[in-house]
C-alpha cells in the first residue's frame, strides 16, 4: 500500500505510472483502436488513483492494474462512439499520426484466421490465452486478473489450445507452454 | 511444424510495447489538440427544449448540443414538410426533469391509448423512460411497434422487440447495472418534434458503502425514438461513457462478491460478466443482495 511508501501517494502513484504504463497501453491497445487505447489507459490510472488504498504492493500490483484495464476495456467496447468520431476527424487535421500508429497495429491483420479463431473461444478462455501469450503473464497473475484459482487458469488455458487447434487444424503435437 | 499457441504469439498486433507507446503518444497530443480547439470553438450549449440537470457537468453540452441538434433539425424538416402542407411542425418539450429516487415506483401495463387515441410522441417518450426506470419491462416492451429497429454500429440496423433479447436493452445492463439497481438517481428530460422524440437521461451513482468517491460517478445517454400512431418505431441512442470506469468496476466487483458468497444466485443474476435484470422481482433481488455487499463493506 502506498501508504508504507515514505513518499507522498503522489510520488507512489507517478512512480507506478511510469512502472506500468507502457504495459497497460499494449494491453489496451491490443484490444481497441489505438485513439480508444489512450483512453482506456486514462481511466485505467483514474481508478487506480480513486483506490490508491486498494493497490497491492509489489509483483500484485501490474496483475491488479490489469484487472482494473480489463473492465475498462469491456466498457469501452460499449461506448467508444463519440471517441470514435473525434478520431475520424483527424483524418481532416493530417494522417501522419494515425497513419503511424495504424502501421503499428496492421500486422495483427496478416492473422486473421487466428483472431477470428481466438473470437470464437469463450470471452474468459479468449482472454487467459491472450493474457498468457501477449501479455506473459504468470499462471497465478492470470488468475488473480480473472478471480480464479491458478489450477483453474491451467485447466482453461489447455482447454482453449484444444479448441484452437481444432479450429485452425493444427495437426502439430502441442509443446509446452512455458511455465506450464 | 508450429504450435497453435505459437500462432497466436505472431497474431499479436503489439510486439514491441516501447515503439508503440513512442508513437501513440503522438496521437494522444493531436486528439487534445482538437478537442480543445472545439470546445473553444462552441463554448456555450445550445439548448432547445431539454433542461439541464441540477448536477452540471463537464460533458453535459454535449448531450444538450447533441439533442438541439437533433431537435433543430428535425423542427426544420418538420417545418418544410409542414410548410408544404399549410401546417407548422409542432415542437413540444417537457421543461422539468422527471426524478426517480428512490425507484420503487410501481410500474403498471398502461395502455398505449387515452381514451382510444394513441398517446403523443412526446408521451411514449416520457412513459418509455418512467417504465424502463421502474424495471416495467412489460410496460416498456407494449410501447414499441413490433418491426422497430434500432441503430447499430457497424452492423445493419438491429431489432429492438422483443426487448427482452434486444441487443439495446443489453447495452443498458452492462453499463447501467449497478446504478440502476445500487440507490443511485436517475433524471430525464424528454423534447419533441413531430414524431421525433430526444430524452436524454442522466444517472449519478450515490452508491457509497463506505470510502467516498470509490463508485462514485455519472453516466449520460441520449435517446432518441421515431414514435408513429403510438408506438415506437425506432430508436438510436448516445452512450456518454463511464469515463472513469466506476461503474463497470462496481458492477465487477459486486459480480466478484456475488460469485463468492451466493454463487447459486450469481449464476441467476449474471450471465458471462452481464448483470441481468429481466423483470422487477430480479431487479429488487439485485438490490437486496447489493444491500448485504454494501453493508459489508461498510464494516
Amino acid at each position: 500500500m502506498y501508504r508504507s511508501f515514505p513518499s507522498s501517494a503522489r510520488d507512489y502513484f507517478d512512480a507506478m505510472y511510469a512502472r506500468h504504463y507502457r504495459h497497460i497501453l499494449a494491453y489496451c491497445g491490443r484490444r481497441l483502436p489505438s485513439a480508444e487505447a489512450l483512453d482506456a489507459v486514462s481511466d485505467t490510472f483514474l481508478v487506480a488513483w480513486r483506490r490508491l488504498d486498494d493497490v497491492p504492493p509489489g509483483p500484485a500490483e501490474r496483475p491488479w492494474l490489469y484487472g482494473v484495464a480489463r473492465r475498462v476495456v469491456a466498457n469501452h467496447h460499449r461506448s467508444a462512439t463519440r471517441r470514435r468520431q473525434l478520431v475520424e476527424r483527424v483524418a481532416g487535421d493530417g494522417k501522419s499520426v494515425l497513419e503511424a500508429v495504424d502501421a503499428q497495429v496492421l500486422r495483427a491483420e496478416a492473422d486473421q484466421e487466428v483472431i477470428a479463431a481466438l473470437d470464437r473461444l469463450g470471452e474468459v478462455d479468449r482472454e487467459i490465452v491472450l493474457l498468457r501469450l501477449w501479455e506473459e503473464l504468470t499462471h497465478l497473475e492470470i488468475a488473480e486478473i480473472v478471480g480464479m484459482s491458478d489450477v483453474a487458469v491451467r485447466k482453461r488455458l489447455s482447454r482453449a489450445r484444444r479448441r484452437l487447434q481444432r479450429l485452425l487444424q493444427v495437426d502439430s503435437e502441442p509443446e509446452e507452454v512455458p511455465g506450464e | 511444424m508450429s504450435d497453435v499457441f505459437d500462432r497466436v504469439r505472431e497474431a499479436n498486433p503489439i510486439k514491441d510495447i516501447d515503439r508503440y507507446a513512442e508513437v501513440v503518444a503522438g496521437l494522444d497530443e493531436q486528439l487534445h489538440g482538437i478537442s480543445w480547439r472545439e470546445r473553444m470553438m462552441d463554448d456555450k450549449p445550445r439548448v432547445v427544449g431539454l433542461e439541464p440537470g441540477p448536477a452540471p457537468s463537464r460533458r453535459r453540452w454535449w448531450i444538450a448540443a447533441a439533442a438541439a441538434v437533433i431537435v433543430v433539425a428535425a423542427a426544420g424538416i418538420g417545418f418544410a414538410l409542414g410548410s408544404s402542407d399549410g401546417e407548422r411542425a409542432d415542437a413540444v418539450a417537457t421543461t422539468t426533469p422527471v426524478t426517480t429516487t428512490p425507484m420503487t415506483t410501481a410500474g403498471t401495463q398502461a395502455p398505449v391509448t387515452t381514451m382510444g387515441e394513441a398517446l403523443t410522441p412526446l408521451e411514449v417518450g416520457e412513459l418509455f423512460m418512467e417504465r424502463w426506470a421502474a424495471a416495467d419491462f412489460d410496460g416498456v416492451e407494449a410501447l414499441i411497434d413490433q418491426a422497430a429497429t434500432s441503430r447499430c454500429y457497424d452492423c445493419p440496423d438491429t431489432t429492438i422487440w422483443p426487448w427482452s433479447s434486444a441487443k439495446y436493452r443489453g447495452i443498458e445492463e452492462r453499463t447501467m447495472g449497478l446504478a440502476y439497481i445500487g440507490g443511485s438517481n436517475t433524471q430525464y428530460s424528454c423534447a419533441a418534434v413531430n414524431a421525433m422524440v430526444t430524452c436524454s437521461l442522466r444517472i449519478d451513482s450515490r452508491f457509497e458503502p463506505n470510502d467516498p468517491g470509490v463508485y462514485q460517478g455519472s453516466l449520460e445517454r441520449v435517446d432518441i425514438f421515431t414514435v408513429v400512431d403510438g408506438l415506437i418505431t425506432h430508436l438510436d441512442f448516445e452512450l456518454w461513457p463511464d469515463y472513469e470506469g466506476i461503474f463497470s468496476v462496481s458492477i465487477a466487483d459486486y459480480e466478484q462478491w456475488l460469485a463468492d458468497v451466493h454463487p447459486d444466485e450469481h449464476d441467476e443474476l449474471f450471465f458471462l460478466g452481464t448483470l441481468l435484470v429481466n423483470d422487477r422481482g430480479q431487479r429488487d433481488t439485485h438490490r437486496s443482495l447489493v444491500s448485504e455487499w454494501a453493508a459489508g463493506l461498510g464494516r
